[in-house]
């Protein structure tokens, strides 16, 4: 896998993903931000940083299914489940919170105390 | 594959479950900045700050960098010093002006007075880009180690592990960035 091959292509496909999400940007300006959508747009730059970060991993980082790599999949793995639970476990708990605050804006969430919380 | 013996090596998986945690740290910083974002008590929001050309010209010169630093391992592995040193120099430069553009942007930022203390959006913005700019930081100090060891003693199997264990910081380094270019600046433009 370590070829100058693998590099180039690598490299073309990175850059080629990283215009991309301005570029989409610009066609939702150009459209009057009616395709693609906001929603849309960010669903797309989500699965463009994903693909990003495949290709990373794939052409520059070498990851891959033979059999020495294995416990690096592994470990790779397990940092996934990680990341998910802690960045969605965050969100999640956090965007409860922020809803069941009564208090004007999100009071919790900007750093204020409310007297509420201060009785937990 | 002269590659395999060094993909074997305990040490390669040591680091790479190194690499692995610091992606957790990563986790932690990027939860919280998705929380805190919205939270600019009056002062500069992420619409604000986000200049595209500037930030999309970081991504690009990162990328570069990221793609000339395997390179330096392609010329290592053949022992070809003077490509390796050249492609490392080149890495180095690229790696310095993506950290002099970064200092710039936080330097602009402060001077117009949104510094890190002013809102609790600003604090996670400059920990989360600051955490990131001290990794490139450290990489470049170890890419400067290395490349005196490749200049004074030559390219041996040694050097040239430790050549690709910096290589794989450096790449893992440039994802840490593209989330960072994604749901820090691409989002904040939205």
């Amino acid at each position: 896998m370590h070829t100058l091959r693998s590099y180039i292509t690598g490299f073309i496909l990175s850059i080629l993903l990283t215009l991309a999400a301005p570029a989409l940007l610009l066609w939702h300006e150009a459209t009057g931000h009616v395709f693609p959508t906001h929603q849309e747009l960010r669903f797309a730059f989500v699965i463009l940083a994903i693909a990003q970060m495949l290709i990373q991993l794939i052409f520059f980082l070498h990851i891959n299914r033979e059999k020495e790599q294995r416990w690096n999949v592994a470990a790779l793995a397990f940092a996934v489940m990680v990341v998910t639970i802690l960045v969605g476990g965050t969100l999640w708990i956090m965007y409860n919170l922020q809803q069941g605050q009564d208090t004007e804006m999100g009071t919790y969430i900007n750093g204020v105390v409310t007297p509420q919380m201060e009785d937990d | 594959m002269e590659n395999n013996l060094a993909i074997k090596d305990k040490n390669m998986f040591g680091f790479w479950v190194y690499l692995m945690s610091d992606c957790v740290l990563f986790a932690g910083l990027f939860a919280t900045y998705a929380v805190l974002y919205t939270s600019t008590y009056g002062n500069a929001s992420i619409q604000t700050i986000v200049d595209l050309p500037f930030v999309l010209t970081e991504t690009i010169i990162l990328l570069t960098s990221s793609f000339t630093v395997g390179l330096a391992v392609l010329a290592a592995e053949r022992g070809k010093k003077t490509l390796t040193l050249a492609a490392l120099t080149l890495t180095l430069a690229l790696g310095l002006a993506f950290l002099g553009m970064e200092l710039s942007e936080f330097a602009r930022l402060a001077a117009a007075g949104s510094g890190p203390s002013q809102s609790a959006f600003l604090s996670i913005f400059f920990t989360l880009l600051g955490t990131h700019g001290l990794h490139v930081f450290l990489g470049s100090v170890w890419m400067l180690v290395l490349m005196a060891h490749v200049f004074y003693k030559g390219l041996s199997e040694g050097s040239t592990r430790k050549l690709l264990l910096m290589s794989l910081f450096w790449h893992f380094l440039d994802i840490i960035w593209i989330f960072i270019f994604t749901f820090v600046y691409m989002f904040g433009a939205l």
